[in-house]
């Protein structure tokens, strides 16, 4: 008896225990409305929406990413000053410790490793794996190699901004590895093989969808990249320049009638011209680091020109831009759109201080409103989002890199065809037709003192300046001067060092494998 | 005389169920040829019936324990000796002479035999081996405390307790012995009658509970003391008890309280007129017209915001016993109005415990209640730092404004998001935030002693903590912020509901060999803890219903969940009464972690030896109390690191952004930042203690030293870009230790019969040291909290990494100027040098109190000292220039005479780093006992008090409070600080 019934009063408890012992696989939890990469990627469908992701974070629709780097490239030279920030980039004076080149910085390297881990879940035989059908694996091929392009891209970006940046691959990311550095010229050979190896398996030019890159889209980049080899290697690529920029204008590309119509609101009709572009939508895509930005960063402009709301009152141009043109306004050539508030008399032309957003004329490139002229709806609770798509390469970048490349020495062009491709620009900009003659130059007046200063004309505010002063030796020398290069209102030489921004400390610090660049 | 009627009732009804019971018993149990002795045991003073009394027939394991109305039966001889003890009373052996017997019990002068709450039991405070401080009512601080943990806050050496903000129901962060973690959580374990709370919430808790409610507190410091809760007690393990019911007496309480609350801290701002003198030099620094702009007032705007503060709270509470059934039942409500205007907090609260014991003594019931309702009006924090920033010459109200009449910044209508920065007062008056909160809490204690073999117990413990939120937002059309979306109109209903709930079993087993001067305690015990929350997203509409674009959130519900499941054990054996060696033992397992790293193993030993109980001390006068504990153990951490960081996910990305592609639109997707190899933070705790007490123990204390080494630390560290998807991710990061000690003097230095004079003190030091770092690198500077903290190996965590500012010959720093520390022609991150710690190490309280007849005072104070504050105030003319709008400045300006923007080393200068040392005179209460006032005797009395809290501070430090909050060490001046309160209450029971 005493024994039965202790067993009983022992037994219930270790009952009720063992019963519990089974619940240990409670602790296999699962977040509820996550997926795991075999559930993201188990359809077509599914990579695509990872594909875009990366398009998404490219295009900065979601963060500061190309508004950061639009700046460091503006800021930095005689196209913009900034009202509102500290001015380290206007005075060329900024230390190691620099924010908006450290989230550059950053955010690239995130965008190059959501590249490569698209990179890692596209491998074909993985892909077979989960189940896709042929025609939907050969579509995951296309989708892989555009996102190597976007990589490429933002690779080409860190070079250069950093010339040195931190190296991640699929590789790096798949053992776990902290990347290393590379050097600007190893990079350069990377982002040209990546390129050229994609360059067969890209959708044909012109043939995807709006949004995505094409073959068209990697000629570009190969344009720029040659360009600008000389920075990047010590060596000369004119030669690879003038090829890959001709591929591009031989593909049926050709200039839109009006430059005015370039950044508005209902520029997604610009296919003629536009290669490739980020796209923004100001009900489905809200954000602060699109063209928005440069819409509304304008000084002064007001919102029935802009097509949103007031002026941030951020950009202003120095003294330097509007003498480019033959006169302040647009009545010569229509790209002077500057905006001088002259009826007040109380914007000026020269900037006395940097933080006077009434010092320096703004410009109306960029307006959120359709080409007729009419309106466009907000549809959003912020008055101030953006359906202006951003054209990171356009036809009249890649003659003027074929032009360049011509009267750097480069072989395979020729120099009336680079007037030719010239003057194109010439008679939209003074006559809303390609094909016009007037405002058109002469071979003589052909030559690259034009070109650095045409290409300020034309792709004013384009994220351009900085790399171009880099090539033409003029971004830290006294060989060209503008309002408060290096501090001092006439312009003054800087430090060499300036030419790169510094590896953000943060990086420094958590890396062990990289070096500062000189002189930081 | 309704009472003793009452209880003459009672006492025959216990008699008749108690005198059935124990034959019974008696019957089935007992050796028939033994007396049975019948008996009532009470306090020699007050006469009252004593129950819970444990009678042990000496030399024997045979026992009970007195019933509600202090009776007892025992089965004994004549002759033989029974001993009686209990907490707070004398232990008294007395010889049985007849079958009858009356024992009155003395209440001991010393608390060496107080019961005190162990992990998974209790000890009596001269056997505990571990770290354990118990305060209790008596001890608890005075005055009108509307959060439980003010109760003790600063009465224990080495736990800090600092309110986390003056909002009222914000409740205080708690740090253990200088915190084991860097970026895991530092909170301790709270366990509420039993009931452990998700860490989660942690100290979130006590600002739910009534005070009133609250009996006492065990603090486990040490692992020896917390490693029985393993990875939950790293921090240290918080133990309350709420206040029970007793059987034999029906107890009336009523207490109202009500004060009145100012913010007493602000900082020190140009007034209009300054402001329109300064902004004339930041017109000619910067070239911009700003003078036309301003207005002609001279706005306070830190006055604007903050208002008197009324609180009152009543408490109301019965206890007693229906049919043996001792049941205590409580309600409380409280309403506290926010010196910041428009916040509000009301919580009423309801306990009910009841705890019966069946079967003479063998099942315990121990069954707890807790209904919480928490309503609130939350004003908003912003405001706070928006007044110290707010052009001082515009005035708060304009009749032209149409933003409700507030004064903005109407340039920016069309893009007030741009702006960020609206009038302090609007954001307070036009928005309406509130969030409800609906919790309950309770948990069944079985407790059952076998019938047959009474030195085995098994312990059940179940229970739950459930909640339900709801939240509504309404700011007009005319709220200047949220004049282009038409308002706002929102609420989500539920919000949140929270399901937790948990499984303990215990076997105990206790036994005494007398043979061998032995005693045994043994347990074993599971337990399985899920935590679970449901988290409901709703979108936003404006003021006339219509659905704001972009509002729809991605899904209409998330769960987040874990779950720790354990096993333990521990063996507590005596030698002699004097000497104690308890060991345990516990394994975890916790979903957190990957199957690999999910179970953790967390063992502790300790031992005391009681020096005062050996013969060469046994009579000294001098020392009644001597004992010496070492202790050594390791616990675990996994809280403050997120459910699922192991788990390679992907989420969704935000639904208002659809990006265009062709002809559609794709909302992204992103893969989550995985530390696939995260595995528990240990924590490894050396303890030595010592615990003396003088003349009887009219002064008392203890000493402790300790050491704490943590491994495999948890941190939120930047990681290199390119090797995951974030800047940032909690990964197991080095290595930290914690050195301290800890002195505690108590002393009644004047105890007379009209006036007492009672002091406490406490000291805590310690010194922390980053010992490794997994991923260190040649720079050797470390790892990163923010900006100017920094964690380097053989330095303090979270040490301050600033430049050396250069000052000019008067003593001013010279703007954007440092020194050039490793003279290399250039000032870059190379030039900064590590500073001082901004973890304090000196933390000293203080209290006393002095009593006069029916009159008590009490003071209590507290004082950290080595403790820094990285401070930095807009004291530069940037701000009223460079920017979108005109901001304010401190009067820093007129010293520091800052002129220019984008000053790179500027903001890590060591020029801002105060030692924020300081005391503060937390209380000062009166307290007249006007005892019986209604006439019957002794079991009434009437308590009238008026108390002051946050009294005054003693500090060099010119930010406000040093203990607000801050983050990174950093502080701006926009806390919102405790305020002053002045308090009265009326306190009656009967």
């Amino acid at each position: 008896m005493k024994a039965i019934s202790y067993l009983k009063t022992c037994l219930i408890p270790l009952i009720i225990i063992m019963g519990y012992i089974s619940c240990e696989d409670d602790l296999d939890r699962f977040p509820t409305n996550e997926l795991t990469n075999e559930k993201q990627f188990s359809t077509v469908d599914g990579y695509k929406q990872a594909m875009v992701s990366a398009y998404i974070q490219f295009a900065g629709a979601n963060n500061f990413f190309y508004r950061d780097f639009f700046e460091l490239q503006e800021v930095t030279t005689d196209e913009i000053v900034n009202t509102w920030n500290d001015h380290q980039e206007t005075t060329l004076s900024w230390s190691s410790e620099h924010d908006q080149s450290t989230d550059v910085y950053q955010s690239g390297l995130y965008l190059i490793t959501l590249c490569n881990n698209f990179i890692i879940e596209s491998e074909p035989s993985l892909v077979a794996s989960r189940g896709l059908t042929k025609v939907e694996q050969e579509e995951v091929e296309f989708f892989k190699s555009e996102v190597r392009f976007i990589r490429a891209y933002a690779y080409w970006m860190m070079m250069d901004l950093f010339g040195n940046p931190t190296f991640a691959t699929e590789e790096t990311l798949k053992n776990n590895e902290i990347p290393g550095q590379i050097l600007s010229v190893d990079l350069f050979k990377y982002i040209e093989s990546e390129l050229k190896e994609i360059e067969p398996l890209m959708i044909d030019a012109r043939a995807n969808e709006y949004g995505r890159a094409d073959k068209a889209a990697v000629w570009s980049l190969l344009a720029r990249l040659y360009l600008n080899a000389e920075t990047y290697t010590n060596s000369q690529k004119y030669t690879e320049a003038i090829a890959y920029s001709k591929k591009v204008v031989d593909a049926g590309y050709s200039l839109e009638q009006n430059h005015q119509w370039l950044m508005l609101g209902d520029n997604n009709q610009n296919t003629n011209e536009f290669i490739y572009t980020f796209n923004y939508d100001n009900e489905k895509v809200r954000t602060w680091g699109g063209t928005n930005t440069y819409s509304l960063g304008a000084a002064g402009v007001p919102a029935s020109i802009n097509g949103m709301s007031s002026s941030w009152n951020l950009y202003r141009v120095t003294p330097s831009i509007p003498a480019l043109f033959p006169t302040n306004d647009p009545s010569i050539d229509k790209r002077a759109v500057f905006w001088t508030e002259n009826d007040e008399s109380s914007r000026t032309l020269e900037i006395e201080s940097l933080s006077n957003s009434l010092n320096g004329y703004s410009i109306t490139k960029y307006r959120n409103i359709n080409r007729d002229g009419s309106p466009i709806q907000q549809e959003n609770t912020f008055n101030n989002l953006s359906d202006i798509d951003f054209p990171v390469f356009r036809l009249a970048e890649m003659y003027l890199i074929y032009a360049e490349a011509v009267l750097r020495g480069g072989s395979g062009g020729d120099l009336s065809t680079a007037l030719s491709h010239v003057n194109k620009i010439r008679g939209r900009a003074y006559d809303n037709n390609p094909n016009s003659a007037v405002g058109n130059i002469t071979s003589s007046e052909l030559d690259l003192d034009f070109i650095l200063d045409e290409r300020a004309r034309e792709l004013m505010w384009e994220g351009f300046r900085r790399t171009d002063l880099i090539r033409y030796n003029r971004f830290t020398t006294s060989d060209y001067l503008w309002a408060w290069k290096g501090g001092v209102k006439d312009g003054t030489a800087v430090d060499e060092k300036f030419r790169l921004f510094p590896i953000p400390i943060t990086d420094l610090l958590a890396n062990p494998n990289l070096k500062q660049n000189p002189r930081y | 005389m309704i009472y003793s009627e009452r209880k003459n009732k009672n006492f025959l009804k216990d008699r008749i169920v108690l005198f059935v019971i124990a034959n019974v018993l008696s019957i089935i149990l007992l050796n028939a040829q033994s007396t049975r002795v019948q008996g009532i045991v009470t306090d020699n003073k007050t006469s009252e019936p004593l129950p819970g009394i444990s009678i042990v027939l000496k030399g024997t394991t045979q026992g009970t324990i007195s019933g509600f109305d202090g009776t007892f039966v025992i089965d004994s001889e004549i002759g033989s000796l029974l001993v009686f003890s209990y907490l707070g009373y004398k232990t008294k052996e007395i010889k049985v002479t007849s079958s009858t017997l009356k024992v009155t019990m003395n209440k001991s002068a010393e608390s060496l035999d107080e019961i005190v709450l162990i992990g998974y039991g209790s000890t009596k405070k001269k056997d505990l081996t571990g770290s354990v401080t118990r305060v209790t009512e008596k001890d608890f601080q005075q005055g009108f405390v509307t959060n439980a943990e003010q109760l003790i806050a600063n009465k224990i050496p080495g736990v800090q307790i600092t309110p986390i903000s003056g909002r009222p129901g914000a409740g205080s962060s708690f740090l253990i012995r200088g915190g084991a973690s860097l970026g895991a959580s530092n909170n301790p374990l709270f366990v509420i009658d039993g009931n452990p709370i998700g860490l989660a919430d942690g100290p979130g808790i006590l600002s739910a509970l009534n005070p009133e409610d609250i009996a006492s507190f065990s603090v486990l410091k040490d692992a020896a003391a917390a490693a029985i809760y393993g990875s939950r007690g790293s921090n240290g393990v918080i133990l309350i008890t709420t206040k029970k019911g007793r059987s034999d007496e029906l107890k009336v309480f009523l207490s109202t309280k009500t004060s009145i609350s100012q913010n007493f801290l602000t900082q020190s701002v140009l007034t209009g007129d300054q402001f329109r003198n300064v902004a004339q030099s930041a017109e000619s620094v910067s070239g911009t017209s700003i003078l036309n702009n301003l207005g002609a007032e001279n706005t306070d705007w830190q006055d604007e915001i903050f208002q008197n503060a009324f609180t009152t709270e009543t408490s109301f509470g019965i206890s007693g016993g229906i049919k043996n059934l001792p049941y205590r039942l409580s309600l409380g409500y409280l309403d506290q109005d926010g010196t910041l205007k428009t916040g509000n907090f009301k919580r009423t609260t309801a306990t009910l415990n009841v705890n019966p014991t069946l079967f003479e003594g063998h099942l315990k019931i121990n069954l707890n209640l807790k209904g919480i309702l928490q309503d609130q009006r939350i004003a908003n924090n912003d405001a706070i730092y928006t007044a110290t920033s707010f052009d001082p010459t515009q005035p708060v109200l304009d009749e032209n404004s149409p933003f409700g009449g507030y004064w903005q910044y109407t340039d920016f209508a069309d893009n007030p998001a741009v702006l960020r920065h609206y009038n302090p007062v609007g954001m307070l008056e036009q928005v309406q935030d509130r969030k409800k909160n609906l919790r309950s809490i309770g948990n069944l204690q079985l407790d059952y002693k076998f019938h047959f073999l009474p030195d085995l117990s098994v312990n059940l413990n179940t229970g739950y903590d459930i909640a339900e939120s709801s939240w509504t937002y309404f700011a007009p059309a005319d709220y200047f912020p949220a004049n282009i979306s038409n308002g706002g109109n929102s609420s989500g209903d539920p919000g949140s509901k929270t399901e937790n709930v948990f499984l303990e079993a215990t076997l105990n087993y206790t036994h005494e060999i007398k043979s061998i001067k032995s005693k045994v305690d043994a347990l074993a015990g599971y337990s399985y803890n899920d935590f679970k929350t449901t988290n409901y997203f709703y979108p936003s509409f404006d003021v006339d219903g219509n659905l704001q674009a972009g509002s729809e959130p991605n899904f209409d519900f998330d769960i987040p969940q874990n779950t720790l499941i354990s096993y333990f054990g521990r063996l507590i054996y005596t030698f002699d009464e004097k000497y104690i060696l308890t060991g345990s033992i516990r394994t975890d397992g916790s979903s957190r972690f990957s199957e690999n790293n999910r179970w953790g193993v967390f063992p502790s030993v300790s031992g005391a030896w009681k020096i005062s109980e050996e013969p060469f001390l046994e009579n000294s006068e001098t020392i009644s109390n001597l004992k010496l504990r070492l202790g050594y153990g390791v616990t675990g951490q996994q809280e403050g690191i997120g459910n699922y960081g192991y788990i390679p996910i992907y989420n969704l990305g935000e639904a208002y952004i659809q990006y265009p592609i062709g002809n559609g639109f794709v909302q992204g997707v992103y893969p989550t930042a995985t530390d696939r190899n995260r595995k528990w933070e240990q924590s490894t705790t050396f303890n030595i203690g010592l615990d003396w007490g003088l003349f009887d123990n009219r002064i008392s204390g203890s000493f402790e030293v300790y050491l704490k080494e943590t491994e495999d630390l948890l941190n939120n560290v930047s990681i290199p870009s390119g090797t995951d998807f974030a800047n940032n991710i909690t990964k197991n990061i080095g290595s930290l230790e914690n050195r301290g000690f800890e002195i505690k003097i108590d002393a009644a230095p004047i105890q007379s019969k009209n006036f007492t004079w009672n002091l406490g003190l406490n000291y805590g030091y310690n010194e922390n040291e980053v010992t490794s770092l997994s991923e260190d690198n040649d720079s050797s500077v470390g790892l990163f909290s923010g900006r100017i903290l920094v964690n380097t190996v053989g330095f303090q965590r979270n040490t301050f990494y600033l430049y050396k500012q250069v000052y000019d010959a008067n003593g001013n720093p010279i703007e954007d100027q440092m020194a050039d520390f490793n003279q290399d022609g250039t000032i870059n991150e190379e030039d900064r040098y590590r500073s001082e710690s901004a973890v304090p190490r000196h933390n000293i309280g203080f209290n006393t109190s002095f009593n006069y007849k029916k009159l008590t005072l009490n003071m209590a104070f507290h004082s950290n000292l080595g403790h820094y504050i990285f401070f930095k105030p807009n004291d530069n003319l940037a701000s009223i220039y460079d920017g979108i709008f005109r901001g304010n400045v401190n009067t820093d300006y007129f010293d520091t005479q800052f002129t220019q923007s984008g000053n790179a080393n500027q903001e890590f200068s060591d020029h801002y780093l105060q030692n924020a040392s300081f005391l503060k005179m937390d209380n000062f209460s009166l307290n007249y006992n006007l005892g019986n006032i209604i006439n019957s005797k002794n079991h009434s009395d009437l308590n009238l008090s008026a108390s002051v809290q946050n009294v005054f501070i003693l500090t060099a430090f010119d930010g406000g409070d040093p203990e607000s909050p801050y983050n990174y060490g950093s502080n701006f001046g926009g806390n919102y600080t405790a305020p002053r309160t002045f308090s009265l209450g009326v306190n009656f029971n009967f």
